[in-house]
């Protein structure tokens, strides 16, 4: 049986953070047992900092994916840098700048003259004027009641209409939402409701009923500044995030708990704290540990069950999840993950990072340096698209992603890397257009205490300084790669830098 | 030999240059180029990096024409012309002594193009190709 594709759903600002977080995790090579994913955002806000940032991040990691990648194999190069295919973003976004309010998009002033009287009743019943009245272009702002109604639109979008009919047999489904808030807590049941309707009348129906489906579940993680509320300046109030989550999670066990096939809940204890914005281009919400956790959801949900295709095969009809932590610390390290393979992965890509960044510019304008020779790149390589894509991904998203997860806002750190190596890091704090690349200095002694609470096997001693030495390591397996038919310099380049890492690591780090 | 060291030419002692001094004024070049191609290229060129640049591969030529001058000196002097002090050498032998290390800057290149692939990290040094 080929692999699955993955159609994942991403709802709300917080969808599109932990998209975010599962770009990062997917280049760093982690496996991702599918063909490709193909990011479905649902969000009534288009104006969304968070998505917007989401969909640059995920430009780039395609750029950079199909460069290497194209017209290869799906088993070949496996655990290398960027190697699942995430599709560009398809944006369900309902602009809720086209409705206005609720009002508006009910027609509520001509329910009475259309003699719906009973209609207008029971929403007058359901909603509030505040509901009534509030503007739809910023999302539903922590009202899912809200946006019940408005997402029922999704449905009927070209976009959703694409995903009917590309969807086959065996491919499957998950859905990112928070529970707390507006748009997600909304979207979520509503999906659900109409993958699993019988009488939906969607392209590919059969499929999408039978189709394995999962989901993560956000439970509050950060709490916004109150006093906003108060003054009226947000319509949010995170102290009804508890309250709302326990409604939810009441319905989501009345209602959906039979229709779901693999559901993961994620939340924390240990909250952040965020400026409060009604949505807009101003909600940028840094990225947070727990969307780290939500993204490795979506990998352990892959590799669940492998070899059933759909939701008859498997061998339980739902499973719920959650994750966990060894140690409750404020500060979280790599060695706190429980998975081996991704603190091998994560700590694989730092370092080829921190390659990308402070060394390979000086390594492609070497004229006699080994590797680059033995490769034939040319003497301008520098300067080529390529280089550039992989810059400007370690540059301006991957460190800025570590900064985020590291701030102070949260109560809960993950902090796996020495970031002190990063010269600008209170600037590109401040850096609202998210373009700034952030700027690294790093000397040969720091390559050994890379990693928060695991330093790297120093040999030296009193007569011998030892070295991490990339170039070197690259030059050394340089010949033996370039003579394997690998079609392109861009995939040849991409082998020799992950095998090279590969070994430096294998070397310096015991697991 | 005397078309190699075809720019000297001593006529008061012709007799034992042709003999013995060129033949081993040029195994001295030979033996000591040889020695510093093998360890730009293959002893210190497979080990790591650290040697692997242009300025490292000029340097070990300059140490190359040096040893090749001392030890032309030396043993031709001492050795073949059996002088006591370096006072008693001859002219010819300092002329003899600066050709050789001009010729083994030239002849340290020469076989650099030749033993450049057997390095790992210098195989592009001094020439790329």
């Amino acid at each position: 049986m080929s692999k699955p594709k993955l159609y994942l759903f991403a709802i709300g600002g917080t969808g599109s953070r932990v998209l975010k977080s599962l770009t990062m995790l997917l280049a760093s090579g982690i496996n991702a047992n599918t063909e490709k994913i193909i990011p479905m955002i649902i969000d009534t806000d288009i104006n969304n900092g968070d998505v917007e940032k989401c969909r640059k991040l995920i430009q780039n990691y395609n750029q950079i994916h199909n460069t290497i990648y194209t017209g290869v194999p799906d088993e070949e190069d496996q655990g290398h840098f960027f190697r699942t295919k995430i599709m560009p973003p398809k944006e369900m976004n309902i602009s809720g700048t086209d409705y206005g309010t609720l009002k508006d998009m009910v027609d509520y002033n001509s329910l009475s003259s259309k003699k719906l009287n009973t209609t207008k009743a029971l929403f007058d019943l359901l909603y509030s004027n505040a509901n009534k009245d509030m503007p739809l272009e910023k999302g539903f702002l922590g009202n899912p009641n809200v946006g019940s109604i408005v997402l029922k639109n999704v449905v009927e979008s070209s976009e959703f209409k694409e995903f009917t009919q590309d969807f086959k047999q065996n491919d499957r489904i998950f859905i990112i939402s928070s529970i707390f808030g507006g748009t997600g807590a909304a979207g979520f049941p509503l999906l659900m409701n109409v993958f699993r309707d019988e009488n939906s009348g969607l392209n590919n129906k059969t499929y999408i009923n039978n189709a394995i489906i999962g989901g993560v579940s956000v439970l509050p993680y950060f709490q916004v500044d109150v006093e906003k509320f108060n003054n009226g300046d947000s319509a949010i109030n995170s102290s009804t995030f508890i309250t709302k989550t326990k409604a939810a999670l009441s319905y989501y066990n009345r209602n959906l708990k039979q229709l779901v096939n693999t559901m993961f809940y994620i939340g924390d204890t240990r909250q952040s704290n965020y400026e409060n914005f009604d949505g807009g281009i101003e909600q940028k919400n840094p990225a947070n540990f727990i969307e780290l956790t939500g993204a490795s959801s979506i990998l352990e949900f892959l590799d669940y069950e492998p070899n059933a295709g759909t939701k008859e095969d498997l061998s339980q009809a739902s499973r719920f999840f959650e994750y966990g932590v060894n140690q409750d610390s404020g500060s979280l390290h790599l060695t706190h993950l429980k998975q081996n393979d991704h603190i091998k992965q994560l700590l694989h890509f730092h370092y080829y990072n921190i390659y990308v960044s402070a060394y390979m510019n000086d390594a492609l304008t070497n004229d006699k340096l080994a590797w680059k020779n033995e490769l034939k790149l040319s003497n301008n390589y520098e300067k080529q698209a390529f280089f550039k894509q992989l810059a400007s991904f370690t540059n301006q998203y991957y460190y800025r992603w570590l900064i985020e997860l590291s701030l102070e806002k949260h109560d809960r750190k993950f902090l796996p890397f020495d970031l002190s190596i990063i010269t600008n890091k209170e600037t590109l704090t401040k850096d609202i257009s998210g373009m700034m690349p952030a700027e690294i200095m790093i000397d040969e002694k720091k390559l050994f205490t890379l990693v928060t609470g695991l330093p790297a096997n120093d040999g030296s001693n009193f007569f011998k300084k030892d070295r991490i030495k990339y170039d070197e390591e690259f030059s050394k397996i340089a010949k033996n790669i370039a003579a394997k038919p690998l079609g392109n310099k861009e995939r040849t380049l991409s082998t020799l830098i992950n095998q090279g890492i590969s070994n430096i690591i294998d070397e310096r780090f015991s697991f | 030999m005397e078309l190699f060291y075809f720019l000297f030419e001593d006529l008061n002692h012709w007799e034992i240059w042709d003999e013995r001094g060129y033949t081993i004024g040029f195994m001295i070049l030979l033996c000591a180029s040889f020695l510093y191609n093998v360890l730009f290229y293959i002893v210190f060129g497979r080990k790591g990096m650290r040697f692997s640049t242009l300025g490292r591969w000029f340097l070990f030529g300059v140490c190359n024409v040096f040893t090749v001058f001392i030890t032309s000196i030396a043993i031709e002097g001492f050795s073949v012309f059996e002088l006591a002090t370096l006072g008693d050498f001859y002219y010819e032998i300092w002329l003899f002594a600066i050709i050789n290390a001009c010729y083994a800057f030239v002849l340290y290149f020469l076989l650099s193009l030749a033993f450049k692939r057997f390095s790992i990290y210098s195989k592009f040094i001094p020439v790329k190709f």
